[in-house]
Protein backbone atom coordinates (compact mmCIF):
# COMPACT_ATOMS: atom_id res chain seq x y z
CA UNK A 1 0.00 0.00 0.00
CA UNK A 2 2.74 2.43 1.14
CA UNK A 3 4.42 1.60 -2.38
CA UNK A 4 2.10 1.95 -4.65
CA UNK A 5 0.99 5.71 -2.53
CA UNK A 6 4.82 6.38 -3.02
CA UNK A 7 4.46 5.48 -6.57
CA UNK A 8 1.41 7.93 -7.39
CA UNK A 9 3.41 10.83 -5.44
CA UNK A 10 6.46 10.12 -7.69
CA UNK A 11 4.07 10.19 -10.10
CA UNK A 12 2.45 13.84 -9.34
CA UNK A 13 6.08 14.79 -9.06
CA UNK A 14 6.89 13.78 -12.58
CA UNK A 15 3.83 15.77 -13.90
CA UNK A 16 5.33 18.79 -12.28
CA UNK A 17 8.66 18.27 -13.56
CA UNK A 18 7.13 16.99 -17.13
CA UNK A 19 4.94 20.08 -17.18
CA UNK A 20 8.02 22.34 -19.64
CA UNK A 21 8.08 19.76 -21.69
CA UNK A 22 5.84 18.05 -24.67
CA UNK A 23 5.94 14.68 -24.13
CA UNK A 24 4.91 12.98 -27.51
CA UNK A 25 4.01 9.62 -26.46
CA UNK A 26 1.27 10.65 -24.32
CA UNK A 27 -0.02 13.01 -26.46
CA UNK A 28 -0.09 10.02 -29.01
CA UNK A 29 -1.79 8.48 -26.30
CA UNK A 30 -4.18 11.28 -25.87
CA UNK A 31 -5.13 11.17 -29.79
CA UNK A 32 -5.29 7.55 -29.72
CA UNK A 33 -8.32 7.42 -27.41
CA UNK A 34 -9.86 10.30 -28.84
CA UNK A 35 -10.07 11.89 -25.88
CA UNK A 36 -10.62 15.71 -26.94
CA UNK A 37 -11.11 17.39 -23.73
CA UNK A 38 -7.91 15.82 -22.45
CA UNK A 39 -5.99 16.60 -25.39
CA UNK A 40 -7.35 20.23 -25.23
CA UNK A 41 -6.19 20.99 -21.72
CA UNK A 42 -2.63 19.50 -22.21
CA UNK A 43 -1.94 21.50 -25.20
CA UNK A 44 -3.71 24.83 -22.80
CA UNK A 45 -1.48 23.26 -20.38
CA UNK A 46 1.93 23.40 -22.87
CA UNK A 47 0.97 26.84 -24.15
CA UNK A 48 3.57 28.89 -22.10
CA UNK A 49 6.36 26.90 -22.00
CA UNK A 50 6.14 26.54 -26.24
CA UNK A 51 7.14 28.52 -29.16
CA UNK A 52 4.59 30.49 -31.20
CA UNK A 53 5.41 27.84 -33.99
CA UNK A 54 5.26 25.10 -32.18
CA UNK A 55 1.53 26.01 -30.36
CA UNK A 56 0.12 27.05 -33.79
CA UNK A 57 1.62 23.27 -35.09
CA UNK A 58 -0.01 21.25 -32.10
CA UNK A 59 -3.56 22.75 -32.22
CA UNK A 60 -3.54 22.85 -36.02
CA UNK A 61 -3.13 18.93 -35.41
CA UNK A 62 -5.79 19.08 -32.71
CA UNK A 63 -8.73 20.36 -34.71
CA UNK A 64 -7.39 18.78 -38.08
CA UNK A 65 -8.06 15.63 -35.81
CA UNK A 66 -11.31 16.97 -34.58
CA UNK A 67 -12.11 18.35 -38.04
CA UNK A 68 -12.76 21.59 -36.48
CA UNK A 69 -12.17 23.66 -40.17
CA UNK A 70 -12.93 26.97 -38.99
CA UNK A 71 -10.21 26.67 -36.20
CA UNK A 72 -7.66 24.72 -38.09
CA UNK A 73 -8.02 27.95 -40.84
CA UNK A 74 -7.29 30.32 -37.67
CA UNK A 75 -4.04 28.83 -36.61
CA UNK A 76 -2.70 29.71 -40.33
CA UNK A 77 -1.12 26.46 -41.01
CA UNK A 78 0.10 27.19 -44.35
CA UNK A 79 2.65 30.21 -42.45
CA UNK A 80 3.40 27.52 -40.14
CA UNK A 81 6.90 25.76 -41.11
CA UNK A 82 6.65 22.84 -38.28
CA UNK A 83 2.94 22.25 -39.75
CA UNK A 84 4.08 22.35 -43.59
CA UNK A 85 7.16 19.77 -42.60
CA UNK A 86 5.00 16.93 -41.63
CA UNK A 87 3.87 15.37 -44.33
CA UNK A 88 1.17 12.63 -42.53
CA UNK A 89 -0.65 16.49 -40.91
CA UNK A 90 -0.54 17.10 -44.50
CA UNK A 91 -2.02 14.31 -46.33
CA UNK A 92 -4.56 13.44 -43.70
CA UNK A 93 -5.65 17.22 -44.34
CA UNK A 94 -5.61 16.20 -48.19
CA UNK A 95 -7.65 12.73 -47.28
CA UNK A 96 -9.93 14.84 -44.95
CA UNK A 97 -10.80 17.55 -47.82
CA UNK A 98 -11.06 14.68 -50.18
CA UNK A 99 -13.14 12.15 -48.05
CA UNK A 100 -15.98 14.94 -46.80
CA UNK A 101 -17.81 16.58 -49.46
CA UNK A 102 -18.97 19.52 -47.25
CA UNK A 103 -15.72 20.28 -45.84
CA UNK A 104 -14.16 23.86 -47.41
CA UNK A 105 -12.04 21.81 -50.04
CA UNK A 106 -10.69 25.01 -51.09
CA UNK A 107 -9.53 26.14 -48.32
CA UNK A 108 -7.65 23.08 -46.67
CA UNK A 109 -5.73 22.48 -50.28
CA UNK A 110 -4.18 26.02 -49.79
CA UNK A 111 -2.74 24.71 -46.61
CA UNK A 112 -0.97 22.28 -48.95
CA UNK A 113 0.30 24.79 -51.53
CA UNK A 114 3.54 25.02 -50.17
CA UNK A 115 4.17 21.03 -50.06
CA UNK A 116 6.60 19.47 -52.22
CA UNK A 117 6.77 16.02 -50.77
CA UNK A 118 5.49 13.53 -53.21
CA UNK A 119 2.16 12.18 -51.67
CA UNK A 120 1.27 15.03 -51.01
CA UNK A 121 1.58 16.05 -54.68
CA UNK A 122 -0.53 13.36 -55.71
CA UNK A 123 -3.47 14.26 -53.59
CA UNK A 124 -3.42 17.83 -54.59
CA UNK A 125 -3.09 16.48 -58.27
CA UNK A 126 -6.18 14.02 -57.69
CA UNK A 127 -8.04 17.61 -56.41
CA UNK A 128 -6.88 19.33 -59.74
CA UNK A 129 -8.23 16.58 -61.72
CA UNK A 130 -11.52 16.48 -60.09
CA UNK A 131 -11.93 20.17 -60.74
CA UNK A 132 -10.98 20.32 -64.15
CA UNK A 133 -11.13 16.77 -65.58
CA UNK A 134 -10.55 18.19 -69.65
CA UNK A 135 -7.35 19.68 -68.59
CA UNK A 136 -5.80 15.90 -67.93
CA UNK A 137 -5.75 13.47 -70.65
CA UNK A 138 -7.94 10.28 -70.42
CA UNK A 139 -5.60 7.62 -69.94
CA UNK A 140 -3.35 8.29 -67.09
CA UNK A 141 -1.37 6.56 -64.60
CA UNK A 142 -3.24 6.16 -61.89
CA UNK A 143 -3.66 2.76 -59.40
CA UNK A 144 -6.80 0.62 -60.44
CA UNK A 145 -9.17 1.55 -58.16
CA UNK A 146 -9.24 4.85 -59.59
CA UNK A 147 -8.79 4.29 -63.40
CA UNK A 148 -12.71 3.27 -63.76
CA UNK A 149 -13.93 6.42 -61.48
CA UNK A 150 -11.27 8.65 -63.43
CA UNK A 151 -12.36 7.71 -67.12
CA UNK A 152 -16.15 7.78 -66.10
CA UNK A 153 -15.52 11.52 -64.63
CA UNK A 154 -13.42 12.24 -67.59
CA UNK A 155 -15.93 11.03 -70.11
CA UNK A 156 -18.73 12.78 -68.04
CA UNK A 157 -17.17 16.20 -68.07
CA UNK A 158 -17.27 16.62 -72.05
CA UNK A 159 -20.91 16.78 -71.62
CA UNK A 160 -22.45 20.53 -70.95
CA UNK A 161 -25.24 21.91 -69.46
CA UNK A 162 -25.98 23.65 -72.01
CA UNK A 163 -26.21 21.28 -74.56
CA UNK A 164 -28.49 19.47 -72.36
CA UNK A 165 -31.12 22.15 -72.28
CA UNK A 166 -30.96 22.47 -76.40
CA UNK A 167 -31.65 19.01 -76.67
CA UNK A 168 -34.94 19.43 -74.27
CA UNK A 169 -35.88 22.53 -75.94
CA UNK A 170 -35.35 20.45 -79.33
CA UNK A 171 -37.19 17.47 -78.00
CA UNK A 172 -38.67 17.59 -74.47
CA UNK A 173 -36.99 14.79 -72.30
CA UNK A 174 -33.65 14.61 -74.66
CA UNK A 175 -31.72 16.46 -72.75
CA UNK A 176 -32.30 14.09 -69.51
CA UNK A 177 -31.48 11.26 -71.91
CA UNK A 178 -28.44 12.82 -72.80
CA UNK A 179 -27.71 13.27 -69.04
CA UNK A 180 -27.79 9.55 -68.80
CA UNK A 181 -31.09 9.83 -67.06
CA UNK A 182 -32.74 7.56 -68.65
CA UNK A 183 -35.95 7.11 -66.37
CA UNK A 184 -36.73 10.56 -66.67
CA UNK A 185 -36.06 11.25 -70.34
CA UNK A 186 -38.74 8.22 -70.88
CA UNK A 187 -41.45 9.77 -68.35
CA UNK A 188 -40.39 13.25 -69.14
CA UNK A 189 -41.01 12.46 -73.45
CA UNK A 190 -44.18 10.63 -72.32
CA UNK A 191 -45.76 13.53 -70.13
CA UNK A 192 -44.64 16.14 -72.43
CA UNK A 193 -46.37 14.88 -75.91
CA UNK A 194 -49.47 14.26 -73.66
CA UNK A 195 -49.15 17.94 -72.68
CA UNK A 196 -48.76 18.98 -76.26
CA UNK A 197 -51.56 16.90 -77.73
CA UNK A 198 -53.68 17.77 -75.21
CA UNK A 199 -53.12 21.90 -76.09
CA UNK A 200 -53.39 21.26 -79.67
CA UNK A 201 -56.50 19.39 -79.34
CA UNK A 202 -58.01 22.35 -77.55
CA UNK A 203 -56.60 24.70 -79.71
CA UNK A 204 -58.50 23.04 -82.20
CA UNK A 205 -61.68 22.12 -80.83
CA UNK A 206 -62.38 25.47 -78.33
CA UNK A 207 -60.25 28.00 -79.93
CA UNK A 208 -57.63 29.86 -78.87
CA UNK A 209 -59.48 32.33 -75.83
CA UNK A 210 -60.87 29.02 -74.23
CA UNK A 211 -60.19 28.80 -70.85
CA UNK A 212 -59.11 25.32 -70.77
CA UNK A 213 -57.00 26.43 -73.63
CA UNK A 214 -55.13 29.06 -71.89
CA UNK A 215 -54.83 26.77 -69.02
CA UNK A 216 -53.58 23.84 -71.40
CA UNK A 217 -50.88 26.05 -72.94
CA UNK A 218 -49.77 27.60 -69.43
CA UNK A 219 -49.30 24.21 -67.98
CA UNK A 220 -47.13 23.39 -70.78
CA UNK A 221 -45.34 26.28 -70.63
CA UNK A 222 -44.21 25.42 -67.29
CA UNK A 223 -43.84 22.25 -67.66
CA UNK A 224 -41.89 22.74 -70.94
CA UNK A 225 -38.89 25.13 -69.44
CA UNK A 226 -39.22 23.56 -66.12
CA UNK A 227 -38.05 20.37 -68.81
CA UNK A 228 -35.12 22.40 -70.01
CA UNK A 229 -33.52 23.98 -66.94
CA UNK A 230 -34.10 20.14 -65.29
CA UNK A 231 -32.03 18.90 -67.96
CA UNK A 232 -29.08 21.25 -67.07
CA UNK A 233 -29.45 21.18 -63.79
CA UNK A 234 -29.10 17.49 -64.20
CA UNK A 235 -25.67 17.04 -65.92
CA UNK A 236 -24.24 19.51 -63.35
CA UNK A 237 -25.59 17.64 -60.68
CA UNK A 238 -24.23 14.59 -62.42
CA UNK A 239 -20.90 15.66 -62.71
CA UNK A 240 -20.40 16.78 -59.24
CA UNK A 241 -21.60 13.30 -57.92
CA UNK A 242 -18.84 11.66 -60.35
CA UNK A 243 -16.75 13.80 -58.74
CA UNK A 244 -17.15 13.20 -55.53
CA UNK A 245 -17.34 9.44 -56.03
CA UNK A 246 -13.59 9.82 -57.50
CA UNK A 247 -12.47 11.92 -54.28
CA UNK A 248 -13.99 9.10 -52.17
CA UNK A 249 -11.73 6.51 -53.95
CA UNK A 250 -8.95 8.50 -54.17
CA UNK A 251 -8.98 9.01 -50.31
CA UNK A 252 -9.87 5.43 -49.53
CA UNK A 253 -7.30 4.39 -52.01
CA UNK A 254 -4.48 6.71 -50.48
CA UNK A 255 -5.43 6.29 -46.70
CA UNK A 256 -4.86 2.54 -47.64
CA UNK A 257 -1.33 3.12 -49.29
CA UNK A 258 0.10 5.50 -46.53
CA UNK A 259 -1.67 4.59 -43.42
CA UNK A 260 -1.28 7.93 -42.25
CA UNK A 261 -1.34 8.52 -38.81
CA UNK A 262 -1.06 11.79 -36.84
CA UNK A 263 1.39 10.75 -34.11
CA UNK B 1 -9.64 2.53 -0.79
CA UNK B 2 -6.19 2.88 -2.42
CA UNK B 3 -7.92 4.51 -5.06
CA UNK B 4 -9.78 6.82 -2.65
CA UNK B 5 -6.59 7.83 -1.43
CA UNK B 6 -5.16 8.35 -4.76
CA UNK B 7 -7.70 10.56 -6.12
CA UNK B 8 -7.54 12.45 -3.22
CA UNK B 9 -4.09 13.09 -2.74
CA UNK B 10 -4.15 13.96 -7.01
CA UNK B 11 -7.16 16.55 -6.37
CA UNK B 12 -5.43 18.09 -3.48
CA UNK B 13 -2.67 18.73 -5.36
CA UNK B 14 -4.51 19.64 -8.32
CA UNK B 15 -6.47 22.04 -6.21
CA UNK B 16 -3.09 23.43 -4.08
CA UNK B 17 -1.35 24.35 -7.33
CA UNK B 18 -3.66 26.08 -9.25
CA UNK B 19 -7.17 26.61 -9.43
CA UNK B 20 -8.72 23.96 -11.29
CA UNK B 21 -11.49 23.60 -13.72
CA UNK B 22 -13.00 19.47 -14.11
CA UNK B 23 -10.65 19.10 -17.93
CA UNK B 24 -7.60 20.18 -16.07
CA UNK B 25 -8.00 17.72 -13.60
CA UNK B 26 -9.09 15.09 -15.84
CA UNK B 27 -5.95 15.95 -17.75
CA UNK B 28 -3.97 15.27 -14.66
CA UNK B 29 -5.71 12.05 -14.15
CA UNK B 30 -5.31 10.69 -17.72
CA UNK B 31 -1.57 11.32 -17.09
CA UNK B 32 -1.15 9.40 -14.67
CA UNK B 33 -3.02 6.56 -16.26
CA UNK B 34 -0.91 7.23 -19.48
CA UNK B 35 1.97 6.54 -17.09
CA UNK B 36 1.03 3.48 -14.99
CA UNK B 37 1.91 0.09 -16.51
CA UNK B 38 0.15 -2.14 -14.38
CA UNK B 39 -3.10 -2.94 -15.80
CA UNK B 40 -4.32 -3.01 -12.68
CA UNK B 41 -3.42 -0.14 -11.31
CA UNK B 42 -4.17 1.79 -14.31
CA UNK B 43 -7.77 0.33 -13.93
CA UNK B 44 -8.19 1.52 -10.25
CA UNK B 45 -6.90 5.16 -11.79
CA UNK B 46 -9.71 5.05 -14.69
CA UNK B 47 -12.42 4.54 -11.78
CA UNK B 48 -11.20 7.42 -9.54
CA UNK B 49 -11.13 9.42 -12.57
CA UNK B 50 -14.84 8.05 -13.24
CA UNK B 51 -15.53 8.20 -9.57
CA UNK B 52 -14.56 12.29 -9.65
CA UNK B 53 -16.53 12.85 -13.19
CA UNK B 54 -19.64 10.99 -11.27
CA UNK B 55 -19.34 13.40 -8.07
CA UNK B 56 -18.83 16.47 -9.54
CA UNK B 57 -22.37 18.75 -9.17
CA UNK B 58 -20.92 22.66 -9.80
CA UNK B 59 -19.37 21.34 -13.21
CA UNK B 60 -21.05 18.50 -14.31
CA UNK B 61 -19.13 16.42 -16.86
CA UNK B 62 -21.08 15.38 -20.04
CA UNK B 63 -22.34 11.78 -19.89
CA UNK B 64 -20.82 11.33 -23.18
CA UNK B 65 -17.91 11.74 -21.64
CA UNK B 66 -18.16 9.44 -18.67
CA UNK B 67 -19.61 6.82 -21.18
CA UNK B 68 -16.48 6.58 -22.86
CA UNK B 69 -13.90 6.55 -20.13
CA UNK B 70 -16.11 3.49 -18.86
CA UNK B 71 -15.62 1.89 -22.10
CA UNK B 72 -12.27 1.99 -21.75
CA UNK B 73 -12.10 0.13 -17.98
CA UNK B 74 -11.04 -3.45 -18.32
CA UNK B 75 -13.69 -5.81 -16.62
CA UNK B 76 -10.82 -8.38 -15.47
CA UNK B 77 -9.40 -6.24 -13.45
CA UNK B 78 -12.44 -4.93 -11.55
CA UNK B 79 -12.74 -7.01 -8.14
CA UNK B 80 -16.18 -9.02 -8.22
CA UNK B 81 -17.50 -7.12 -5.68
CA UNK B 82 -17.25 -3.95 -7.75
CA UNK B 83 -18.58 -5.76 -10.46
CA UNK B 84 -22.05 -5.17 -10.20
CA UNK B 85 -21.68 -1.42 -9.95
CA UNK B 86 -19.96 -1.16 -13.18
CA UNK B 87 -22.70 -2.87 -15.24
CA UNK B 88 -25.27 -0.94 -13.56
CA UNK B 89 -23.01 1.94 -14.88
CA UNK B 90 -22.56 0.83 -17.54
CA UNK B 91 -26.00 -0.02 -18.62
CA UNK B 92 -27.45 3.37 -17.35
CA UNK B 93 -24.93 5.30 -19.39
CA UNK B 94 -25.33 3.21 -21.94
CA UNK B 95 -29.16 3.33 -22.26
CA UNK B 96 -28.25 7.78 -22.03
CA UNK B 97 -26.27 7.39 -24.68
CA UNK B 98 -28.55 5.50 -27.32
CA UNK B 99 -26.69 2.27 -27.12
CA UNK B 100 -29.45 0.61 -26.63
CA UNK B 101 -28.06 -3.25 -27.38
CA UNK B 102 -24.69 -2.42 -24.93
CA UNK B 103 -27.55 -1.54 -22.34
CA UNK B 104 -29.20 -4.38 -22.68
CA UNK B 105 -25.88 -6.82 -22.14
CA UNK B 106 -24.75 -4.84 -19.19
CA UNK B 107 -28.54 -5.27 -17.63
CA UNK B 108 -27.86 -9.02 -18.14
CA UNK B 109 -25.02 -8.92 -16.38
CA UNK B 110 -26.12 -6.75 -13.28
CA UNK B 111 -28.86 -9.50 -13.05
CA UNK B 112 -26.92 -12.32 -13.13
CA UNK B 113 -24.29 -10.62 -10.72
CA UNK B 114 -26.88 -9.63 -8.08
CA UNK B 115 -29.71 -10.64 -6.62
CA UNK B 116 -31.23 -7.03 -6.74
CA UNK B 117 -34.85 -6.79 -6.27
CA UNK B 118 -34.99 -2.65 -6.72
CA UNK B 119 -37.54 -0.66 -8.01
CA UNK B 120 -34.38 1.29 -9.52
CA UNK B 121 -33.35 -1.95 -11.55
CA UNK B 122 -37.02 -2.83 -12.63
CA UNK B 123 -37.15 0.37 -13.99
CA UNK B 124 -34.07 0.58 -15.44
CA UNK B 125 -34.95 -2.62 -17.17
CA UNK B 126 -38.53 -1.27 -18.26
CA UNK B 127 -36.61 1.57 -19.42
CA UNK B 128 -33.91 -0.43 -21.48
CA UNK B 129 -36.15 -2.58 -22.83
CA UNK B 130 -38.47 -0.45 -24.07
CA UNK B 131 -36.96 0.34 -27.76
CA UNK B 132 -36.08 -3.70 -27.77
CA UNK B 133 -38.42 -5.51 -27.05
CA UNK B 134 -42.30 -4.73 -26.01
CA UNK B 135 -43.06 -8.13 -24.32
CA UNK B 136 -39.49 -7.62 -21.75
CA UNK B 137 -40.31 -4.14 -21.41
CA UNK B 138 -44.12 -5.06 -19.94
CA UNK B 139 -42.81 -7.66 -18.13
CA UNK B 140 -40.58 -5.71 -16.29
CA UNK B 141 -43.66 -2.95 -15.91
CA UNK B 142 -45.75 -5.75 -14.15
CA UNK B 143 -42.94 -6.34 -11.73
CA UNK B 144 -42.69 -2.57 -11.40
CA UNK B 145 -46.61 -2.00 -10.83
CA UNK B 146 -47.47 -5.10 -8.33
CA UNK B 147 -44.57 -2.88 -6.07
CA UNK B 148 -46.24 -0.06 -6.78
CA UNK B 149 -48.88 0.68 -8.57
CA UNK B 150 -48.11 5.00 -9.29
CA UNK B 151 -46.18 3.39 -11.90
CA UNK B 152 -48.84 2.44 -13.78
CA UNK B 153 -49.11 5.21 -15.92
CA UNK B 154 -45.88 4.14 -17.60
CA UNK B 155 -48.14 1.52 -19.60
CA UNK B 156 -48.40 5.41 -21.97
CA UNK B 157 -44.79 4.89 -23.02
CA UNK B 158 -45.29 1.18 -24.08
CA UNK B 159 -48.18 2.32 -26.02
CA UNK B 160 -46.98 5.22 -27.31
CA UNK B 161 -43.45 3.21 -28.19
CA UNK B 162 -45.22 0.01 -29.53
CA UNK B 163 -48.75 0.98 -30.92
CA UNK B 164 -51.13 -1.68 -31.38
CA UNK B 165 -51.83 -2.45 -34.85
CA UNK B 166 -53.98 0.10 -36.14
CA UNK B 167 -57.04 -1.19 -38.41
CA UNK B 168 -56.94 1.62 -40.97
CA UNK B 169 -58.77 -0.22 -43.54
CA UNK B 170 -62.84 0.89 -42.64
CA UNK B 171 -60.97 4.24 -42.94
CA UNK B 172 -59.64 4.08 -45.95
CA UNK B 173 -62.42 1.37 -47.43
CA UNK B 174 -64.91 4.79 -46.79
CA UNK B 175 -61.91 7.32 -48.51
CA UNK B 176 -61.88 4.68 -51.46
CA UNK B 177 -65.65 4.69 -51.99
CA UNK B 178 -66.80 8.54 -50.85
CA UNK B 179 -63.36 11.04 -51.32
CA UNK B 180 -62.77 13.09 -47.96
CA UNK B 181 -65.10 10.70 -46.10
CA UNK B 182 -62.40 8.65 -44.52
CA UNK B 183 -60.37 12.03 -43.37
CA UNK B 184 -63.73 12.99 -42.03
CA UNK B 185 -63.93 9.79 -40.16
CA UNK B 186 -61.02 10.55 -38.79
CA UNK B 187 -61.86 13.50 -37.10
CA UNK B 188 -60.23 16.11 -40.07
CA UNK B 189 -63.39 17.66 -41.16
CA UNK B 190 -62.41 20.59 -43.14
CA UNK B 191 -59.54 18.59 -45.01
CA UNK B 192 -62.14 16.25 -45.89
CA UNK B 193 -64.57 18.68 -46.96
CA UNK B 194 -62.00 20.25 -48.77
CA UNK B 195 -61.03 16.92 -50.60
CA UNK B 196 -64.20 15.48 -51.47
CA UNK B 197 -65.20 19.30 -52.40
CA UNK B 198 -61.83 19.46 -55.17
CA UNK B 199 -62.47 15.90 -56.21
CA UNK B 200 -66.48 16.16 -57.30
CA UNK B 201 -65.07 18.92 -58.88
CA UNK B 202 -62.19 16.95 -60.78
CA UNK B 203 -64.84 14.40 -61.49
CA UNK B 204 -67.47 17.03 -63.43
CA UNK B 205 -64.43 18.76 -65.37
CA UNK B 206 -63.49 15.40 -66.56
CA UNK B 207 -67.58 14.54 -67.11
CA UNK B 208 -67.19 17.79 -69.74
CA UNK B 209 -64.37 17.15 -71.33
CA UNK B 210 -65.66 13.72 -71.93
CA UNK B 211 -68.88 15.07 -73.73
CA UNK B 212 -66.98 17.42 -75.17
CA UNK B 213 -64.86 14.50 -76.58
CA UNK B 214 -61.74 16.09 -75.93
CA UNK B 215 -59.71 12.94 -75.56
CA UNK B 216 -56.15 13.95 -74.82
CA UNK B 217 -57.09 16.33 -72.06
CA UNK B 218 -59.27 13.85 -70.57
CA UNK B 219 -56.33 11.47 -70.26
CA UNK B 220 -53.86 13.95 -69.38
CA UNK B 221 -56.58 15.81 -67.00
CA UNK B 222 -58.01 12.81 -65.74
CA UNK B 223 -54.15 11.17 -64.79
CA UNK B 224 -53.55 14.35 -63.45
CA UNK B 225 -56.43 15.13 -61.39
CA UNK B 226 -56.81 11.39 -60.24
CA UNK B 227 -53.53 10.97 -59.07
CA UNK B 228 -53.27 14.69 -57.14
CA UNK B 229 -56.91 14.63 -55.15
CA UNK B 230 -58.18 10.79 -55.65
CA UNK B 231 -55.28 8.94 -54.62
CA UNK B 232 -53.64 12.07 -52.71
CA UNK B 233 -56.46 12.03 -50.23
CA UNK B 234 -56.04 8.13 -49.98
CA UNK B 235 -52.55 8.16 -48.89
CA UNK B 236 -53.25 11.61 -46.41
CA UNK B 237 -56.24 8.92 -45.11
CA UNK B 238 -53.49 6.82 -44.15
CA UNK B 239 -50.53 9.05 -43.19
CA UNK B 240 -53.04 11.21 -40.65
CA UNK B 241 -54.62 8.14 -39.32
CA UNK B 242 -51.85 7.80 -36.46
CA UNK B 243 -51.09 11.85 -36.20
CA UNK B 244 -55.11 12.30 -35.43
CA UNK B 245 -56.42 14.25 -32.79
CA UNK B 246 -52.94 16.46 -32.43
CA UNK B 247 -54.53 18.11 -29.83
CA UNK B 248 -54.72 14.76 -27.65
CA UNK B 249 -51.60 13.85 -28.61
CA UNK B 250 -49.71 17.00 -27.29
CA UNK B 251 -51.66 16.02 -24.22
CA UNK B 252 -50.60 12.91 -24.26
CA UNK B 253 -46.92 13.38 -24.44
CA UNK B 254 -47.11 16.13 -21.58
CA UNK B 255 -48.21 13.46 -19.74
CA UNK B 256 -45.79 10.61 -20.76
CA UNK B 257 -43.26 13.03 -19.38
CA UNK B 258 -45.02 13.64 -16.49
CA UNK B 259 -45.18 10.13 -15.68
CA UNK B 260 -41.42 9.56 -16.59
CA UNK B 261 -40.65 12.57 -14.36
CA UNK B 262 -42.53 11.30 -11.32
CA UNK B 263 -41.39 7.83 -11.35
CA UNK B 264 -37.40 8.74 -11.47
CA UNK B 265 -38.13 11.49 -8.99
CA UNK B 266 -39.08 8.19 -6.70
CA UNK B 267 -37.03 5.94 -7.78
CA UNK B 268 -34.11 7.85 -9.21
CA UNK B 269 -31.50 6.20 -11.26
CA UNK B 270 -28.32 7.32 -10.24
CA UNK B 271 -24.64 6.73 -11.55
CA UNK B 272 -23.00 4.57 -8.80
CA UNK B 273 -19.53 4.66 -6.99
CA UNK B 274 -17.17 2.35 -6.83
CA UNK B 275 -17.27 0.66 -3.44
Amino acid sequence: MIFRISCILWFLGSVNLSLGQIDLDYLQHLSSQNLKLEHGEYLQRLKPTLTVDSCDYFWSKYFLQYHLTDSLLSKRPLRNSVFQQDTMALLLTALWALEDPYSPREALFSILDSSRHNAVGRLKRIEQMGLAPKNFPMQMELPMGLQESWQELRTYSKKSPLKAALCSAILPGSGKWYAQRSNTALVNTVGMSLFAAQTIESIRKLGWDHALTIGNVTVFAIFYSGNIVGSAKAVKVRQIELRNKFYRNAAYYYRRHYRPVLY
Amino acid sequence: MLRIIIAVIIGLCCIESRAQSWPAFAEQMEFQIYQESDPKLRNELLLAKLDSAMSLVNEPVDLHTIYRDCQRLDRKYIPSAQLPTYYWNMCLLAHLNKDHMIAERHLTNYEKATRDTSCQKDLLGFLVYLPLDSAKAEQRLTQLIERDSACADLRLLVEHQWPKKQRKGPYLLAAAVLPGSGLMAEGYIGKGTTSLFLNVASAIAIAAMWQAKLTFNLITWGLMLVQKFYLGQLNLTDRMYPTRRPKRNAREQIKREDTMRNCILRYPLNLRTWP
